[in-house]
């Protein structure tokens, strides 16, 4: 197995924190209000709104599933016999999520 | 048998909020921002440069392209949606007042058929015949013109109606983004590359603002308001809309982390640096112009939450800098950070309000600017001593940033130069004595109030490169304040350990002093009479405000303090008796 | 003395005059929260009244009104001493067929049919402005102003008295921002 350097960490907690924008923007689309609009257009401003909540949210899952899958790579790394010393204190702050 | 004209046809009701829709549009569009953001990380710093070797690394970095390409593709698709929203508003907002107009016009002809109607039922006359016929043409002509216009109106909302629902239509769902956005450049990336490096002039950065076509500057504000939102040389209403952009994905940021339990000391600083812009723009729009009644214009000209170690930078004007005939740039002192922007928001509208009162035939803006790093510790908390050594080191560098800001004013505005005038409060005039000395402001005129000194090399009010008749000074005879600012003979440097500069109310500094006493005052020295210089109906406000508008001859002048040989400084305004003048 | 400190004797004043003794540690005895909150129902009140009036008297299109409290008097760089709440709204005239619209004087004879006492009008640069008081909301002021120089609207103003408020309820009363709109 090749060395994976903590820069990986660094990474996995980068995505951690795309995650947690894009759920505020989800967040921020949710509450758009659409009840100023014309009767007419209401209805396709809700469903907009609606939609696009669903699409960033699923971008956050994206970026949550990124920063996950470089966790199992430092895990598997870790639990392996090649990671020795120095990589190895280096890698484990980023064995879980923090945000 | 007359043939009367029919009655005009009812305007339908048009229901609608195009403020609530421009809310609406704002909001999306700072979420498109941060959907941007992840584009942009993507292409960065999601990178990992030095793992290459193995199939992970290779599996990661082709799997995180389509996750870039769709938060690109989402991000231009929903700032298009946002900006069509913006449009959209404005379209309604126009179709509304045209329906009003309409409305008019209908109870107008409805009154003229129903008198045409009732003429007709009587005995006529032949003449009287003839004459209410050809009024029956007459009235007839402007029914139809009604009619036609009506139909005209009727169509122009459905068609905005329809544009807007295709607008939404047309990326409801995510193949449709990816086909018509996937790949597409981002207007913004090429216009930022040829941005002015960091120290180029606002001429400069104006210039190349001024260059780029309205969709590059849009894109601009849309995905990296950073960049623009406090850059010296970007018009007011730019950076507003910029750092709106900003500030919204910030509350929605670091709201989110805070719901969650996850937020961090420092991101809860930044968050109630945020609140307070927030808060102290919502202060000017809940105020009314006094002579209009119409609310305050604002601009959020200044935003950096995390500046200077987490006090923050905020700058909000009441009115629009950018075309206001007097313009007015109010810097605070001892003890302000970001989270005083409320407090300022209420004296720059208060500011607003005064000058509107006193001159309602021009137009005004006044900006406050937390714009430097000010001393955290105040006087009246912990006693000169106390404070430590006071020291001109905080207002040297202010007084660089509020020169650039100046600066930055004069060359964002297209059109008439506005009369524009620095006011310095408290610590904040050491800062623009600074600012004027140091580095020039190009100004009408210089208000110092509350001053403990405008800074160890300004002698004399020419020092500051605005013509003597145009330094003003405004200094209570209770604010213990004033008393810092060094006399004359009876210097006061040794009392603190260092002093900030001359006093600028002194007859040897040169300048003019105005009345600035306060009704409420005592009879000693009262730390309370340091804030009073804003409030309305006091001298100082009015005075202020005189001077913003440019009315010289209405300012009411007071005695200098003066130092004479025999005996301490003297100020003549400690017996006077304080007067109310009226503001509002 | 010290910011605040005027506050706090003011509110200590106003604890005696009411004979209430309360302990000066415990802000939710503290007489200037009621007051002021007493003081936004009975503005916003006086203002349903005032406007219904107006508009009955001059058809015309009511823009959303811009009510909120706001400080009377500083008492340091962050702080206010004393707030009072204060509300705004301006109607716009409909342009009728014929006929001249309602002039101040008529506004301010209906409105006196509604509880309301003004004095003569007061002329300015730009217009006429009637200024008085709310009968039955007591100590609330009201302004109608007409400046056609400016544009053919009316505005109302209206508020109430300045209240002394403990130094550290400021930022809350100075920040509150979470009014209803006024019924139509």
């Amino acid at each position: 197995m090749d060395v994976v350097p903590a820069s990986v960490g660094r990474a996995s907690r980068g995505w951690d924190e795309q995650h947690l924008d894009v759920q505020a923007a989800a967040g921020q689309i949710a509450q758009a209000t659409t009840s100023g609009f014309t009767a007419a257009v209401a209805g396709p401003a809700a469903r907009f709104v609606r939609a696009w909540e669903r699409h960033v949210d699923a971008l956050g899952l994206g970026c949550e599933g990124q920063a996950d899958g470089l966790r199992t790579t430092i895990r598997d790394y870790v639990e392996s016999d090649e990671a020795v010393g120095a990589d190895y204190l280096a890698l484990l702050p980023y064995l879980t999520e923090v945000r | 048998m007359v043939s009367l004209p029919s009655r005009p046809s009812a305007v339908p009701a048009l229901d609608v909020q195009p403020a609530s829709i421009r809310a609406c549009g704002s909001t999306l569009l700072a979420a498109s921002a941060q959907i941007d953001d992840v584009g942009t990380f993507v292409a960065g710093d999601a990178r990992i440069a030095d793992w290459t070797t193995s199939q992970g690394s290779t599996a990661y970095h082709r799997g995180i392209r389509p996750i870039g390409r769709r938060a690109d593709a989402m991000s231009l698709a929903l700032r298009g949606v946002a900006q069509r929203v913006d449009r959209h508003a404005d379209e309604m907002a126009a179709l509304v007042v045209e329906h009003d107009d309409l409305d008019d016009r209908r109870l107008h002809l409805a009154q003229q058929v129903a008198f045409l109607e009732t003429r007709a039922g009587g005995a006529l006359t032949p003449e009287a015949l003839v004459a209410l016929e050809d009024d029956c043409v007459r009235v007839g002509g402007y029914v139809a013109v009604f009619e036609s216009d009506l139909r005209r109106w009727s169509s122009a909302v459905a068609a905005e109606e329809q544009a807007m629902n295709d607008a939404f239509g047309r990326v409801l769902h995510l193949d449709a983004v990816d086909r018509i956005y996937g790949g597409v450049a981002d207007p913004a990336d090429a216009a930022l590359d040829a941005k002015p490096p960091a120290g180029a002039s606002p001429e400069e950065v104006n210039a190349w603002w001024d260059g780029l076509t309205r969709a590059e500057q849009q894109a601009i504000i849309a995905a990296a308001p950073g960049a623009i939102g406090n850059l010296d040389g970007i018009p007011a209403g730019v950076r507003d809309q910029a750092n709106t952009v900003a500030l919204e994905r910030d509350l929605a940021d670091w709201e989110n982390v805070e719901q969650l339990g996850l937020i961090t000391d420092e991101e809860r600083t930044w968050l109630e640096n945020a609140r307070a812009a927030h808060d102290a723009r919502q202060e000017i729009e809940d105020r009314v112009d006094p002579i209009t009644g119409l609310p305050i214009e604002t601009q959020l000209y200044l935003y950096d939450p995390a500046a200077f170690d987490g006090d923050g930078a905020i700058g909000i004007s009441a009115g629009d800098l950018d075309t206001a005939d007097n313009v007015a740039v109010l810097t605070p002192g001892f003890g302000t950070d970001a989270e005083s922007a409320p407090y300022q928001a209420d004296r720059a509208a208060t500011m607003y309000e005064s000058t509107r009162f006193l001159d309602p035939d021009a137009s005004n803006a006044t900006l406050f600017w937390i714009g430097y790093d000010a001393p955290d510790n105040a006087p009246w908390d912990e006693g000169w001593d106390g404070a430590g050594v006071i020291s001109e080191q905080m207002a040297t560098a202010g007084g660089e940033r509020l020169a650039d800001a100046i600066d930055g004013l004069r060359a964002s505005r297209d059109g008439e130069p506005a009369h524009l005038t620095a006011i310095g409060h408290s610590y904040g005039s050491t800062t623009t004595g600074h600012a004027a000395h140091d580095h020039g402001l190009p100004v009408d005129d210089l208000v110092f109030v509350g001053s403990p000194g405008v800074g160890g090399d300004t002698d004399h009010a020419s020092d500051t490169g605005v013509d003597p008749e145009h330094v003003w000074a405004g200094a209570n005879s209770r604010d213990p304040v004033t008393y810092l600012a060094n006399h004359g003979w009876f210097n006061l440097e040794t009392f603190a350990g260092a002093g900030l500069g001359d006093d600028p109310a002194e007859d040897d500094f040169g300048g003019n002093r105005f009345e600035a006493e306060s009704t409420t005052r005592g009879p000693g020295p009262d730390f309370g009479q340091h804030s009073l210089y804003f409030d309305h109906d006091t001298e100082s406000l009015y005075n202020i405000s005189q001077i913003v508008n440019g009315d010289y001859d209405d300012v009411l002048t007071a005695g200098h303090n003066y130092d004479p040989w025999y005996a301490g400084v003297q100020d003549p305004e400690l017996d006077r008796e304080p007067t109310t003048q009226a503001t509002r | 003395m010290r910011p605040g400190l005027h506050a706090a004797v003011a509110v200590v004043l106003l604890i005696g005059l009411t004979g209430c003794m309360g302990d000066d540690d415990d802000s939710g005895a503290d007489p200037s929260r009621a007051l002021l909150e007493q003081q936004r129902d009975d503005v916003r009140s006086a203002a349903v009244r005032v406007i219904a009036a107006v508009e009955d008297e001059l058809p015309g299109t009511r823009r959303p009104e811009k009510g909120r409290y706001q400080g009377c008097q500083s008492a340091g760089v962050d702080t206010f001493a004393s707030f009072q709440y204060r509300l705004s709204v301006r109607i716009d005239v409909a342009s009728a067929g014929g006929g001249d619209r309602a002039s101040l004087p008529q506004l301010g004879t209906r409105l006196e049919g509604e509880g309301f006492s003004f004095a003569a009008a007061s002329t300015g640069s730009e217009g006429q402005a009637l200024q008085g008081t709310s009968a039955s909301e007591t100590g609330i002021a009201v302004t109608v102003t007409d400046r056609p120089q400016v544009g053919d609207f009316v505005l109302l103003e209206l508020s109430g008295p300045c209240v002394d408020v403990p130094e550290e309820d400021s930022d809350r009363w100075l920040r509150d921002s979470e009014d209803e709109p006024l019924p139509q």
